[in-house]
Formats: C-alpha cells, sequence, structure tokens
C-alpha cells in the first residue's frame, strides 16, 4: 500500500514535470546555481590519478595506434555504430524530459541507420538532417530539478552522482542490446572507439591546465549546463557572474 | 562684437556637428561593433589554417589581430582573483604577456590546416554589462562546435566553446595551481605550457 503510493506520488511529480517542460521547461531549473560541489575531492583525486596514469601509459596510446591504422571511414563507421545503439538512451529521455520532436527525431534516426545505414555503420540519419539530441538520465533529472550534484570521477571518467546511474546505463546498452554478440573483443573496439574520440579533448586538457583534476572537472559541470540547456544557457548568469568575479580579483 | 559672437556660434556649431560626425563614423566603423570584430578574427584563422605551415608562421599571421580584439589584462586579472592585487606590476605586466602568448600559441596549434572548415555567424545578443557574438564553426562531415566571444568595453574576455568557458575554467584552475603551490610554480606551469606550444 505505501508503495503504491509512494508510486503514485512519483507518477503525479513525474506528470507535473512533464507538464512543465512541454510548456518551455521545469520552473525549478532555471536560475538554478549549477556550481561545483566536490566534497568526495580527496578521493576523487586518488581515482583520477590512477584512472590518469592507466590512461597514458596504456589506453591513450593504444587509441592513438588505433586512430593511425584505421582508415576515417572505418574509424567513424565503428563510432556511428556504438552511437547509434546508445542512441536508444536519447529517445527514451527526450520523451521523459517532454521533447517529444527530439524524441521523434532520434527515434527516426535509429530506425534509418539501422535499416539503410547497415546496422548503424553509416549515419544516414545525419544526412537527412535527423539531429542527434544526446539526452540522457541525468539531464533527465537536472529537469525534473535535480540541479545540484556532487562530483564523482568514475574509472569512465567524469560524472555526479545524479548523472552516474545515467552513465552506467549508457556505458551497458550496447551490451544489453547485442546480448551474446557483445564479446570481449566488441567492448575492446567500442572503449577504444570512445577513447580514440576524446582524444582533441584531452590533448587540449593536456596543453592547458594546470590541474588537471581541476580542469576535468570544471570543464564537465560547464558542460552538463551547457546540454542541460539544449545548448543555451541563461547568458546574464555568466555576465553577471564575471563582474562578481572581476570585482573580487581588485 | 555680435558678428565676433555670431562666427564663435558658427564655429561651435561646427565642432558639435564634426564632434557628432566623428562618434557617428566611431560607433559604425566595423572595429567596433562586436559581430565584425568576430568575422575578422575568424578571417584570419581561416587565413591561418590555409597557409599551414608552421606554428611560428601560424603565430605570426594571428597575432596582431588576437591582440587587438582580446583583453588580456582582464583575463589575468580574472584568472588569478584576488592575488592579482598582491602581485607586482612587474608580475602582472609578465602574466598579461604569457596569457596573450599563450592564447596566440593555442589558436594557432588548434587552427593548423584546411579541410572545409567555415565559420557561421549567428546573432549577437547584447545585455547591460556586455554582449555576446554566438557563432559556429562547421567542419567538412558537418559538424558544429558552438563559438560564443563575450564583450565587454569592445574587447573579448572570454570565448565559451560548446558550453565551455575559457575564462571560468582558467580561473579554477590557476585559481588550485595558486592554493596548493603558489605563485612562482603558477608562472613556471604556464611558461612550460607556452613553451610546449611555440
Amino acid at each position: 500500500m505505501r508503495n503504491s503510493s509512494k508510486g503514485s506520488g512519483w507518477a503525479l511529480i513525474l506528470a507535473v514535470c512533464l507538464a512543465a517542460t512541454t510548456l518551455g521547461g521545469c520552473a525549478t531549473l532555471n536560475g538554478e546555481p549549477f556550481a561545483v560541489q566536490d566534497p568526495f575531492e580527496p578521493v576523487n583525486r586518488k581515482v583520477y590519478g590512477v584512472i590518469d596514469s592507466v590512461d597514458r601509459r596504456v589506453l591513450a596510446p593504444v587509441a592513438r595506434g588505433y586512430r593511425a591504422l584505421m582508415p576515417n571511414w572505418a574509424e567513424r563507421g565503428v563510432g556511428n555504430f556504438f552511437n547509434n545503439l546508445r542512441r536508444i538512451d536519447s529517445v527514451a529521455n527526450s520523451a521523459l524530459q517532454g521533447k517529444f520532436r527530439h524524441a521523434g527525431e532520434d527515434l527516426a534516426g535509429l530506425l534509418v541507420n539501422s535499416t539503410v545505414g547497415i546496422g548503424g555503420l553509416i549515419d544516414v540519419g545525419a544526412r537527412m538532417g535527423l539531429e542527434h539530441h544526446e539526452e540522457d538520465l541525468g539531464q533527465t533529472l537536472a529537469v525534473w530539478g535535480v540541479t545540484r550534484s556532487r562530483y564523482i570521477y568514475l574509472p569512465s571518467g567524469p560524472s555526479s552522482v545524479r548523472d552516474t546511474p545515467g552513465t552506467l546505463f549508457k556505458s551497458w546498452l550496447p551490451e544489453l542490446l547485442m546480448s551474446g554478440g557483445y564479446s570481449l573483443w566488441v567492448s575492446l573496439v567500442d572503449l577504444l572507439s570512445i577513447r580514440a574520440a576524446a582524444l582533441p579533448l584531452s590533448d587540449a586538457r593536456d596543453q592547458a591546465a594546470l590541474d588537471p583534476y581541476v580542469f576535468t572537472r570544471d570543464a564537465y559541470y560547464q558542460r552538463r549546463e551547457y546540454v542541460i540547456f539544449d545548448g543555451d544557457p541563461p547568458m546574464d548568469d555568466f555576465l553577471e557572474e564575471f563582474d562578481e568575479l572581476d570585482e573580487s580579483s581588485e | 562684437m555680435r558678428r565676433s559672437l555670431l562666427t564663435r556660434l558658427i564655429g561651435l556649431t561646427g565642432l558639435i556637428g564634426l564632434l557628432a560626425l566623428t562618434s557617428l563614423r566611431t560607433h559604425a566603423s566595423p572595429a567596433e561593433d562586436p559581430g565584425q570584430q568576430v568575422d575578422a578574427l575568424h578571417a584570419v584563422l581561416v587565413q591561418a589554417m590555409k597557409h599551414g605551415g608552421t606554428v611560428a608562421e601560424r603565430i605570426a599571421i594571428i597575432d596582431d589581430q588576437v591582440f587587438a580584439l582580446f583583453d588580456f589584462e582582464t583575463i589575468a586579472r580574472v584568472s588569478v582573483g584576488r592575488e592579482w592585487s598582491k602581485m607586482q606590476p612587474a608580475e602582472q605586466t609578465r602574466l598579461v604577456d604569457l596569457l596573450r602568448r599563450l592564447s596566440v600559441a593555442t589558436y594557432a596549434d588548434r587552427f593548423d590546416k584546411f579541410e572545409g572548415q567555415r565559420f557561421e555567424r549567428i546573432g549577437v545578443q547584447s545585455s547591460k554589462t556586455g554582449s555576446v557574438v554566438k557563432t559556429f564553426i562547421v567542419r567538412s562531415n558537418g559538424e558544429r562546435v558552438s563559438l560564443h566571444y563575450y564583450f565587454r568595453s569592445g574587447k573579448i574576455f572570454n570565448v565559451v566553446a560548446d558550453g565551455v568557458s575559457d575564462l571560468a575554467l582558467r580561473r579554477s584552475d590557476y585559481g588550485s595551481i595558486l592554493k596548493r603551490e603558489g605563485l612562482p610554480a603558477m608562472f613556471e606551469h604556464v611558461e612550460q605550457n607556452v613553451a610546449e606550444l611555440e
């Protein structure tokens, strides 16, 4: 009975949020700060140190080799294949946020790529103008009002308490959909494809960062705010914040 | 006496008219329009990409335009926060110069070859305290990266690429090093980054 009551409570919150997002965004989202919260910094730094060391010694050099050896079309095909499988996540989360047009576009892209695009190897949807909106569970939770979230550095990279379930689900999706076909070799290719695509970002970090841990963490928070607002976060927030920063420098 | 007053009035009116015209010309000048300033920067970046060559050659192409458009003193001041007021004038000048070299070298490194990239300006948004020029860089495969240029007092003080603010990131990053290792270490790290890029 209690469970049923809880269930209907969540359904009501979901319904209200869906209604609100359909009308232009959940009221709790606008104006809420997306500030960095890192109470687990000592542990996060240790995890970052270990993962970064493994990455620099093994994963990044292998990903560079993969990129050098694979022809561009083949590298793009592999990336397209796994991105297409993960597009189901975007379809579901666009719908959960009330962005039904985005959900429709992603669903159409998924269907076209899976059929005409030879199982997702060719991104035919992009050529037809079907944009990949890249929505995930973390963004859905943010739209529903979970804006503040503590930072966690996972073995797979930067995340937060709010974003972790979605990150894990997205990583697991290809295995779920391919079931027996997702062998160790396929998972390694998936990992290499993801790492190779991220090489320009890690190179940019290495060129600019003085404290790579802080650089990665803050870039992650900013990027998440950007995607949560669908690429259009409030401009005044930054200009006002900048004025405060500038005054505190004097 | 009356004639002299008339002459003065005519002279004054002429002067006001001249000032007004100068003012109008200044506001209409391409150099003052944030959108056109960004277009000029993009044109230079395309020129550098088409030239290719070495980093030093691309730096030579980009340097003047970046120096004229970016407010490196504000960038340096905001990057180090409260530490700015504790720094000696020579240290402040050194940091401003390092950040200019770092920015130019970063542009020269990232925009190294032309592969059909193009820039699209989608609009200028103004507010009480400044304006933002919103653009995209579009790669030949159709991939788009948003680049937003934040202006205040006619100069760029921040670039936001796909939602990631260069200035906010630098402030956290430099702030962390200042807190953990101090000012000399921060200078050492920045100089190392500049040397690696140049």
